[in-house]
């Protein structure tokens, strides 16, 4: 028997099955999980564990366990794809405009205060131009996992928002699994995120694959089974906002600083784990034009839909035509609209009924 | 990151076909060697998890001092050195779906 809960958490949505375990006590372990998350290394938040380290340039800092981890995988996520998906982008994320949680940034057109390294145009001159920060690169951060510390150089700010997402549905589905114990099957997306933990059920997990997260499973034709590791997907079409006339994404170029802007849109990849699946979706939308070839080395199953809509699908990623397509009974389509806050068992019988908030 | 590092001895081959079994045993050395840094004890990014490292890390230290012989005398150190990590892939772990979605993968 398979259940569900799906809530918001860490600006994103939060997508919890459970085979063969207690929803509750998975939803219980997944809630504490997110919560240390964002204590630990949020952004957004001045309290956090990261935003501490960031008023403190220049010093050697002894941090948390989960901070060293956090920053480890970003840098060697950073250090795996050639230096792409790079935590130094802090600030020229910041720059671009997104300096809150995402919710508060749609339509922003002031201009971010501390800019003026320079200026790019991204689009057609004498179009407008978005101000840009330059990166650090990730080489610049000194961490210290045995000792647990770290150092970053003046001007370097962290952002973890790429491998940090992936590395959170990690932890939680592990957290929940050991909770559950021997028997039970854990799957946990953050916003399109997903990892998976202990027991895989029969068939694998099911995952519906489509550039908005937040999209109905059930509306979504092609569908791949999930039965290890983690998947990610990486797309410049759902969180991007118009920054001072232009639009752009929360997608850095750590070459550029600015937005990326190449021939992919939506990269989904899956890999060993979700963290390294992330690393991949995002550097292959960076990485642009040699993408596939470079995802084609790794042996990484990946989708990758072009800017006009056209897709590829490599490295063993099944082909559309083997997908299971939607349910055509109206009655075991799920309730329309926005996805509520809902915690629903699901029978193996009939896998999706029609649910109710909780 | 701890990794390992292979040093063989200045064997010279006498003839192709040894310096090929030269290469390929420094190959697999190589690729031992990267499970090392994963029982080094970093996990994630495709290296070994940190549950049994002990017994593979002497393992692989041992297969490196064999597989790096070439007919002379071999050598192997350990050092710390810097090394790219690897995405790695899960074979098997993705297929055609076999039912309705349960759960949506996209941008967030």
């Amino acid at each position: 028997m398979t259940a569900e809960a799906i809530w918001r958490a860490l600006g994103t949505t939060v997508h919890l099955l459970v085979a063969d375990g207690h929803p509750a006590i998975a939803r219980d372990a997944v809630e504490a999980t997110l919560a240390r998350v964002d204590a630990t290394y949020s952004r957004f938040r001045p309290d956090s564990e990261l935003s501490r380290l960031h008023a403190l340039p220049g010093e050697t800092v002894r941090v948390s366990d989960l901070l060293v981890r956090a920053i480890g995988d970003a840098l060697r996520a950073a250090a795996a794809t050639d230096g792409l998906v790079d935590p130094t982008v802090g600030r020229a994320v910041r720059a671009t405009g997104y300096d809150a949680d995402f919710a508060s940034v749609p339509g922003r057109v002031a201009m971010a205060p501390g800019l003026g390294r320079g200026t790019v145009p991204l689009a057609t001159p004498p179009g407008p131009v978005v101000r840009i920060e330059s990166v650090p690169g990730w080489r610049a951060v000194r961490l210290d996992s045995a000792a647990r510390t770290i150092k970053l150089p003046h001007g370097v700010e962290l952002d973890l928002g790429s491998t940090g997402k992936a590395l959170a549905a990690e932890l939680a589905a592990g957290a929940a699994a050991e909770r559950l114990g021997p028997g039970a099957g854990v799957l946990v997306s953050l916003g399109g995120d997903i990892a998976v933990s202990g027991r895989t059920p029969p068939g694998g997990w099911q995952v519906a694959v489509g550039e908005d997260s937040s999209a109905d499973p059930l509306d979504l034709d092609e569908v791949v089974s999930l039965a290890s590791g983690g998947m990610a997907t990486s797309s410049t079409t759902i969180r991007r906002w118009r920054h001072d006339g232009v639009d752009v994404n929360h997608i850095v170029d750590p070459r550029t600083g600015a937005p990326a802007a190449g021939p992919w849109r939506t990269a989904t990849v899956v890999a060993l784990t979700c963290t390294e699946a992330n690393a991949a979706a995002t550097a292959a939308i960076i990485r642009g034009a040699d993408a596939p070839a470079w995802l084609a080395s790794l042996g990484l199953p990946s989708r990758l839909v072009g800017v006009d809509g056209s897709v590829v699908r490599l490295g063993g990623w099944p082909g559309p035509a083997t997908g299971t397509l939607r349910p055509a009974v109206a009655g075991r389509r799920r309730l329309a609209g926005a996805r509520p806050e809902t915690t629903t068992t699901l029978s193996p019988a009939t896998p999706h009924p029609e649910r109710t908030a909780a | 990151m701890d990794t390992t590092r292979m040093r063989t001895g200045a064997a010279t081959s006498p003839d192709r076909r040894q310096d090929r079994a030269s290469i390929d045993a420094r190959l697999r050395a190589l690729t031992i060697a990267a499970a090392v840094a994963g029982a080094a004890g970093v996990t994630g990014f495709g290296f070994l998890a940190a549950q049994g490292t002990t017994t593979a890390a002497t393992a692989a230290t041992e297969a490196i001092v064999t597989t790096g012989s070439t007919g002379s005398t071999a050598t192997s150190e350990t050092t710390a050195a810097t090394a790219a990590p690897v995405l790695q892939a899960t074979p098997g772990a993705v297929a055609a779906g076999s039912g309705p979605g349960q759960v949506t993968t996209g941008g967030s």
